[in-house]
C-alpha cells in the first residue's frame, strides 16, 4: 500500500534529493547554523553555484517567452482590447465593494484553572518481564463465574416457574371444586326450601280440612239443638212466664212489652184457632145430630116391627150397641161444649 | 394533562415530586424550547420500549449469600441473626430465593426457619420485614409450612400486627402470606380463631392489590364460623360498600364474599335489608366476565326464600339477562351460575311463565361445553323446572 507520507527505503542509502527549487534557494542556507564551522571557500562555492543556477533559470524563462507567439500588432489608429477567452463570461470589477468591519477582544480573559499539581517523580524505576499468559485475561477468567451465575439464575427461574405453574394448576382445580360446591350447596338449599314449602302447605291444608269438619259438626249439632229447643221451649214458655211472674222477676218493661205486643198477638192467634175449632165442632155436631136423629127414627120404626122376635136371654144386639155409642157421643159433645163455654168465661180474666 | 412518560427518569427517581412540576421545571431549563412528543398528547401514545432506566444504584453481587450444598440452609439460618444488618438482609434474600425449590423448602421448615422469622417480622428496618414476610409466604406454600406457622402463636400475633404496617411493601407480602395460609381449612380455622377476620375487614380500603388479596383470604375464611363472625363484625356492610368501586377484580371478589355470607340465614336477611338483589341485577349487566359471573353466583343464594323470589321477579330484566348469560358456552363458570340462578328464579310462577312463553326455545338450545359435563345435569334440572306444573284437583 502506498502512502506518500510514509518514507520508504534505507536510512543509510544515498538519498535522491528532490529537484532544486529556486524559490527556496536560500532555505538551506538560512537554516544552516553559522557557528558550525563551515569553510568560507565552501560558502563562496555555494554562492557561485547558486548565482549560476539563477542566471540559467532567468535565461530559460526568457527563452520560453520568446518561443511563444504573441498577438500581431494592432492596425494603425487602433489598439488591442483585453477580452475574456474563458467559456463563461464573468463580470470584473475594477474595485470590488469593500466593507470595513472591526472587532474588539475582551479586555481581560478569565484566569485559566491551575493545573493539577503533580509532584516530581521520585524513586528508582523498576521493570519486569511479562511473558504471554502471565496477565489476567478477563474473557477467560470470567467464564466459570458467568456459567455459575447464569446457570443458577436459569435454574432458579425454572424452579419458580414450575412452582407457579403447579400453584396455578392447584388453584384452578380448587376454584372448580369451590364452584361446584357452591352450586351443590345452592341446590341443596333450594330443595330444602321447596320441601319446607310443601310440608307447610300440606300442614295448612290438613288444618283447614280439620277445621272444616269441626265447623260442619258444630253446625249440625246447633241445628239439632235448635230444633229440640224449639219444641221444648214452646211447652216451657207459659209455665216459665207464669213462674217468673209469680216470683216477681218479671219487670215492668218486660211486662209492658208482653202486654203490648205478645199478649194481643197470643189472644188473636188463640181466638182464631178456637174459632176454627168451634166452627168445625159445630158443623161436626150438626152432622152427628142429624145422623143420630135419622138413626133414632129408624130405630123407632125397627123397634115396633121386631119387638116380638127378640128374646131377653140373648146379649145386646147391634142396634143396642149403636145406640149406646150414640148416647156416649152425645155425652162427650156436651162435655166439650161445656168446656168451651168455661174457657170463654175465663178470657176476660186473663185480659184483666 | 401531565404525561407520565415524559421525563420518566426524573419522575421515577423523584417520586415525591408531582410529575407536572417536574415537566414544568424541565421545560424552563430547556429555555422554552418546545419538546412536544407523542406522550404529551391526551391520551398519550402507548410506549413501544421502556424509557425508564431502572438501574439499581447500589449493585454488589457479593452482598447476596449464595447457598450451595447441604450447609447452605444451616449457614443462612445462622446468618439470620447476625450482628451485621447487611448479612441479615443478604441471608433473607437468599433464603427467599432458595425455598422456592420444594426440597429446600421442606429442609428450611424442618430447620425451624419459621421460628427464626418471628422477630424479624417485627424488625425496625422495613426491608427486613418485607423479606421475612415474603419468605414466610413461600414457606406457607407447603402444607407443613402452613402448620408450622399457625403452631407458633407469636408468629401469628406478629402477622396480625403487621397487617397494618406503615409500608405498603410489607403489607402486601403479609397479605399474600395470610392468603396462602387460609388455603388449607385446618390452618384457616386457626386464623379465624385468632381473630383475623375483623382485622382484614377493617383493612378493605387499602391499595387495590392488597384489597384483592384480603378479599381472597376472607372468601377462604368464610366457610364455617367465619360467616357468623363476619356478619357480627359488620362485614356485610363493609363488603356492600365495596360494590361501588370500579375495579373489576375487587368487585368480583367482594360479590363472591357476599355470596358466601348469603349461604346462611342471617346473611340472606341482611341481603334483603340492604336490597342486594338490585345491586346484583345491576352487576349482571357488567361487561367484565368475572363481575357478572360473581353476580350470578350471588343471585343463587339471594333467591332461596319465596319472599326473595317475589322481590326478584319484580326487578326489571331479571329473566332476560340470566338467559343471555346461559348461552355463553365459552365460559363454563358463567354458564353454570346463570343456569342455577335461572332455576332458582323460575320457581316463581310469574317468572316461569314468562320464560316458558318467551325464552323456552333459547333455554332448550343452550350448548354445554364438553369440559364441564356436570353443567348438563343442572340444565336438565332447569328444564324440569320449566316443565313443572302445580298439581290441581280435577
Amino acid at each position: 500500500m502506498y502512502d506518500k507520507r510514509v518514507f520508504r527505503g534505507s536510512n543509510f542509502a544515498p538519498q535522491h534529493l528532490p529537484k532544486w527549487n529556486p524559490h527556496f534557494a536560500y532555505a538551506k542556507l538560512l537554516s544552516r547554523d553559522d557557528g558550525d564551522g563551515e569553510s568560507a571557500a565552501a560558502r563562496a562555492a555555494e554562492a557561485r553555484r547558486r548565482a549560476l543556477a539563477r542566471r540559467k533559470a532567468k535565461n530559460q524563462h526568457y527563452k520560453t517567452s520568446q518561443l511563444r507567439l504573441g498577438s500581431p500588432p494592432p492596425v494603425a489608429g487602433r489598439r488591442h482590447e483585453n477580452v475574456q477567452t474563458e467559456t463563461f463570461l464573468e463580470e470584473l470589477f475594477v474595485s470590488p465593494p469593500v466593507q470595513y468591519e472591526c472587532t474588539q477582544t475582551d479586555l481581560f480573559f478569565e484566569r485559566p484553572a491551575s493545573p493539577f499539581y503533580v509532584p516530581e517523580k521520585t524513586g528508582a524505576d523498576i521493570e519486569t518481564q511479562i511473558y504471554p499468559g502471565d496477565l489476567f485475561d478477563f474473557d477467560m477468567e470470567v467464564q466459570p463465574i458467568l456459567e455459575v451465575l447464569v446457570g443458577k439464575t436459569v435454574e432458579q427461574a425454572l424452579i419458580e416457574v414450575l412452582e407457579e405453574e403447579e400453584l396455578a394448576a392447584l388453584r384452578e382445580q380448587q376454584r372448580r371444586f369451590l364452584e361446584l360446591r357452591a352450586v351443590e350447596t345452592a341446590e341443596a338449599l333450594r330443595l330444602e326450601e321447596r320441601e319446607k314449602r310443601l310440608v307447610k302447605e300440606k300442614e295448612r291444608r290438613l288444618v283447614e280440612h280439620e277445621e272444616g269438619i269441626k265447623i260442619q259438626k258444630e253446625m249440625e249439632e246447633r241445628i239439632a239443638a235448635a230444633v229440640l229447643m224449639q219444641g221444648y221451649m214452646a211447652d216451657l214458655l207459659p209455665s216459665v212466664i207464669e213462674g217468673l211472674e209469680s216470683e216477681g222477676f218479671m219487670m215492668e218493661n218486660i211486662k209492658e212489652d208482653i202486654d203490648e205486643s205478645f199478649m194481643p198477638w197470643l189472644i188473636k192467634e188463640v181466638t182464631l184457632e178456637l174459632q176454627d175449632m168451634v166452627c168445625s165442632r159445630d158443623v161436626l155436631s150438626d152432622i152427628v145430630r142429624e145422623i143420630l136423629e135419622n138413626r133414632a127414627e129408624i130405630y123407632k120404626v125397627l123397634n115396633k116391627e121386631s119387638s116380638t122376635d127378640e128374646t131377653e136371654e140373648e146379649g145386646p144386639s147391634v142396634q143396642d150397641m149403636i145406640l149406646q155409642d150414640h148416647l156416649r157421643l152425645q155425652e162427650e159433645i156436651r162435655t166439650k161444649e161445656k168446656l168451651i163455654r168455661e174457657s170463654n168465661e175465663t178470657k176476660p180474666e186473663i185480659d184483666q | 394533562m401531565f404525561s407520565h412518560f415524559k421525563n420518566s427518569y426524573l419522575q421515577g427517581n423523584c417520586q415525591d415530586i408531582n410529575s407536572g412540576v417536574i415537566n414544568r421545571c424541565v421545560q424552563r431549563a430547556w429555555d422554552e424550547i418546545k419538546d412536544i412528543n407523542g406522550y404529551c398528547l391526551e391520551p398519550e401514545f402507548n410506549k413501544l420500549t421502556s424509557e425508564q432506566p431502572n438501574i439499581p444504584i447500589d449493585i454488589n453481587p457479593f452482598k447476596i449469600s449464595e447457598g450451595f450444598g447441604r450447609i447452605a440452609l444451616p449457614k443462612l439460618r445462622r446468618e439470620l441473626h447476625s450482628a451485621d444488618i447487611e448479612i441479615v438482609i443478604a441471608a433473607l434474600t437468599s433464603l427467599s430465593d432458595i425455598v422456592h425449590y420444594p426440597e429446600r423448602c421442606y429442609e428450611a421448615i424442618r430447620l425451624k426457619v419459621t421460628d427464626r422469622l418471628v422477630d424479624l417480622l417485627c424488625h425496625e428496618l422495613p426491608p427486613i420485614r418485607e423479606r421475612a414476610a415474603f419468605t414466610l409466604k413461600v414457606l406457607a406454600g407447603m402444607a407443613m409450612g402452613k402448620e408450622f406457622i399457625v403452631n407458633n402463636e407469636d408468629l401469628l400475633e406478629n402477622l396480625l400486627e403487621k397487617v397494618e404496617d406503615e409500608f405498603v411493601e410489607v403489607r402486601i407480602h403479609v397479605a399474600a402470606c395470610l392468603e396462602m395460609i387460609a388455603r388449607y381449612w385446618k390452618t384457616a380455622d386457626v386464623l379465624v380463631e385468632m381473630g383475623f377476620i375483623p382485622i382484614l375487614l377493617a383493612n378493605l380500603f387499602d391499595a387495590v392489590e392488597i384489597v384483592e388479596i384480603h378479599l381472597d383470604t376472607l372468601y377462604l375464611l368464610f366457610y364455617c364460623d367465619g360467616k357468623q363472625i363476619a356478619i357480627d363484625g359488620n362485614g356485610f356492610d363493609i363488603l356492600t360498600k365495596l360494590l361501588n368501586v370500579n375495579e373489576g377484580p375487587i368487585l368480583a371478589k367482594a360479590v363472591k364474599a357476599l355470596s358466601s355470607l348469603c349461604m346462611i340465614k342471617e346473611g340472606r336477611q341482611l341481603a334483603k335489608e340492604y336490597r342486594l338483589l338490585n345491586e346484583l341485577s345491576r352487576l349482571l349487566y357488567d361487561d367484565r366476565i368475572e363481575v357478572h359471573t360473581a353476580a350470578a353466583e350471588a343471585m343463587i343464594f339471594c333467591t332461596i326464600k319465596s319472599e326473595e323470589k317475589i322481590i326478584a321477579s319484580k326487578i326489571k330484566g331479571i329473566p332476560k339477562r340470566p338467559i343471555h348469560l346461559c348461552k355463553n358456552r365459552l365460559n363454563p363458570s358463567t354458564q353454570l351460575f346463570a343456569i342455577k340462578a335461572l332455576t332458582s328464579l323460575c320457581e316463581h310462577p310469574k317468572v316461569r311463565n314468562e320464560v316458558n312463553e318467551k325464552y323456552y326455545g333459547d333455554v332448550e338450545k343452550v350448548q354445554i361445553t364438553s369440559e364441564r359435563p356436570e353443567i348438563q345435569y343442572f340444565k336438565n334440572t332447569l328444564m324440569q323446572m320449566l316443565q313443572w306444573t302445580p298439581h290441581r284437583k280435577n
